[in-house]
């Protein structure tokens, strides 16, 4: 799998030069003795577009078998890491909507839920308990203005 | 005088000793619960300093640097697993040790070897930093510049068996550094049409993610539940015997880990494992090591906590990070309105030497905590630690948002978590992402700024000799690198 791996990561880093490249067609020429804002950007496009062929290159002349196991497939291990990149990201959509107060004990709870920790009760009790301790550190001492949702 | 005396002041008020304790025993904790990095550590903790003065807010992070470095040994001598990656080596002595019955003599011997070196690579600190920087005040752009670029080719000489990993990964890390206003022209560019990063990518967002949020991802993929194992901790005061048998080590490898920590990228991983070949190499005796000797737990402690205080060299006086934790104490430092660098040792000298001092006491705390909060160690490692991953993505979510208050902030702190997470799969390292985090911006804007002072000529940056020595110094570790990676896929 790492072969593959590796492959999708050159092509990734190819695209993101490239953006960067399509980008820096836009940036206002140099002036005088300045080189401009697209110079430097371009320099390391360049180097990146060389890397990743270099990396692309090395992947290709791997072991063909490419048995090496990159996610935990077997054991339910990257399934739990989708579902909580999921969340965390339905979280950070929610955030504004319906607050930190709300939101956060339910994202705990559910995080908790999936690493698999101790019984009900205590996940609730952890979950309300860090929000409150985090809630209010950052609040009184630190004047952090959550966002408040559905409570403002 | 005076700064010394304003300094004093700083350091010696309940506060600042109350933070610089919690962060070294939070160090400690962290270090020692394997999965919980240094790095990790000091990026949560970030967001809790701002509003603190900088005096408490700063120490509190080098307290929990120094504490983590030694942690990690704690894991590795017990159960078999590094704290913290900069225990690696610990793990090859301290483990047969455990083994043989000795786990506490090792604790002991590791615990010597942090506190010695690392009140060691703090007087080096207190030496070579200020020399440093007085050198550093008559750099100019092209001076710096050249700095920028050594401190990341040191990147691809030390990125082990792949280069081109090593070095992807810093142009990566460069790449994004120049998202934002233009350094001298100061328009927008490359905000891939997003308003929210007309301003960049936010520096500690972008750390947490890397270093907490992909660690969180990693963890809950592997579920790993520590062994329990029965421990006993005798003899944790080293001896008379175990003493003079160490000692010609310790210093050797205070020397060896403060000069690896001071070079921009090697870490307390490198700086260990440096250590610990020296000892080995130099020993009458070197068949004995990896079977449980105290000598190698000696060498490896030692590296690791001596580079903490060579890593700082670099970092306050030219703003060059020696490692990744330091790369976040500059992102810190920054908040605080300090530009770590030649001014600081000018404009806020009682600051630099509150954080000496305050950095020489967190090395004794580290030693005095250690001993007595051994068995509380033992039982913290030995303990599940699914329930701590949730909070920590809690903290990091919390973290990212307070730095600019800014839900995009946590956007872009998730999103790199994930590559980061995806990066490490093909082991893409992520120190060098941080190093260019911090050095890009000083890459370019010097890089213009030298090329504004020449009118447009790039023979500026040969005709200076400092710039030249740099730069000469730049391709060497460059060649030397390639040529080593070379070297090796023809001895395999």
């Amino acid at each position: 799998m790492k072969k593959k791996a590796e492959i999708i990561w050159a092509l990734t880093f190819i695209a993101f030069g490239a953006a960067f490249y399509y980008m820096s067609l836009n940036l206002r020429p140099s002036s005088g003795p300045d080189v401009g804002g697209a110079f430097y950007p371009r320099l390391l496009v360049y180097a990146t577009l060389v890397l990743s062929l270099k990396l692309l290159y090395n992947a290709f002349r791997r072991d063909r078998k490419d048995s090496e196991v990159l996610f935990d497939f077997k054991n339910g291990g990257f399934i739990r890491v989708i579902f909580v990149v999921v969340t965390s990201f339905i979280y950070l959509y929610l955030l504004d909507f319906i607050g930190f107060l709300i939101l956060t004990p339910i994202f705990l709870f559910i995080l908790l839920t999936i690493i698999e920790a101790k019984n009900f009760a205590y996940r609730i009790l952890i979950s309300v308990l860090t929000t409150a301790v985090v809630m209010y550190v950052f609040q009184n001492f630190l004047n952090v203005p959550f966002p408040r949702g559905i409570l403002s | 005088m005076q700064a010394f005396v304003m300094a004093l002041d700083q350091l010696f008020n309940p506060f600042t000793l109350l933070t610089l304790f919690a962060g070294v025993i939070g160090g400690i904790i962290a270090g020692a619960l394997p999965g919980l990095t240094a790095t990790m550590g000091v990026a949560i903790l970030v967001p809790f300093t701002f509003g603190m003065p900088p005096v408490p807010g700063i120490l509190m992070l080098l307290g929990l640097y120094a504490g983590a470095i030694y942690g990690g040994s704690i894991a590795a001598i017990l159960i078999r697993t590094p704290g913290t990656p900069s225990a690696a080596a610990t793990v090859l002595d301290g483990s047969p040790l455990f083994d043989k019955g000795e786990g506490g003599r090792a604790i002991g011997i590791a615990t010597l070897a942090s506190v010695f070196s690392g009140i060691g690579s703090s007087i080096f600190l207190v030496f070579l930093a200020p020399l440093l920087s007085r050198v550093a005040l008559s750099f100019s752009a092209p001076e710096y510049f050249a700095l920028a670029v050594f401190g990341l080719t040191i990147i691809a000489s030390i990125s082990g068996d792949s280069m081109t990993k090593g070095l992807l990964s810093g142009f990566f890390g460069l790449l994004i550094a120049t998202i934002g206003v233009d350094p001298i022209q100061g328009y927008g560019r490359f905000s891939f049409g997003t308003i929210s990063l007309l301003d960049g990518v936010a520096f500690i967002p972008a750390l947490i993610g890397l270093f907490a949020f992909a660690e969180v991802l990693n963890q809950f993929e592997e579920l790993i539940e520590p062994k329990k194992v029965s421990y006993s901790l005798k003899n944790l005061i080293p001896s008379m015997a175990d003493f003079k048998k160490v000692i010609g080590i310790l210093i050797k490898s205070t020397f060896i880990g403060t000069f690896v920590g001071a070079l921009p990228g090697a870490g307390g991983d490198i700086a260990s494992f440096v250590c610990y070949n020296e000892a080995k190499r130099s020993s009458k005796h070197p068949e004995k090591f990896g079977t449980g000797i105290i000598e190698g737990v000696a060498a490896a402690e030692a590296g690791n906590n001596s580079s903490t205080g060579g890593a700082l060299i670099p970092t306050l006086s030219l703003g060059i990070p020696g490692d990744s934790v330091t790369a976040v104490i500059i992102g810190a430092l920054m908040i605080q309105g300090l530009r770590p660098g030649p001014l600081l040792f000018k404009d806020n000298l009682d600051i630099v030497y509150a954080i000496f001092m305050g950095f020489f006491l967190a090395n004794l705390f580290m030693g005095i905590f250690g001993l007595m909060g051994a068995g509380l160690l033992a039982r913290i490692v030995t303990m599940s630690k699914r329930v701590l991953m949730p909070i920590v993505m809690i903290l990091a979510v919390v973290g990212s948002f307070a730095i600019n208050n800014s839900i995009f902030d946590i956007g872009v702190m998730m999103i790199l978590g994930v590559i980061g997470y995806l990066m490490q799969k093909i082991d893409i390292p992520m120190g060098p992402i941080v190093l260019a985090l911090i050095l890009g911006p000083m890459a370019e804007s010097n890089f213009r700024r030298a090329l504004l002072m020449s009118r447009g000529s790039f023979s500026i940056f040969l005709t200076r000799p400092i710039s030249l020595v740099l730069i000469a110094l730049s391709l060497v570790s460059l060649i030397g690198a390639f040529l080593r990676q070379n070297k090796g896929k023809n001895v395999s």
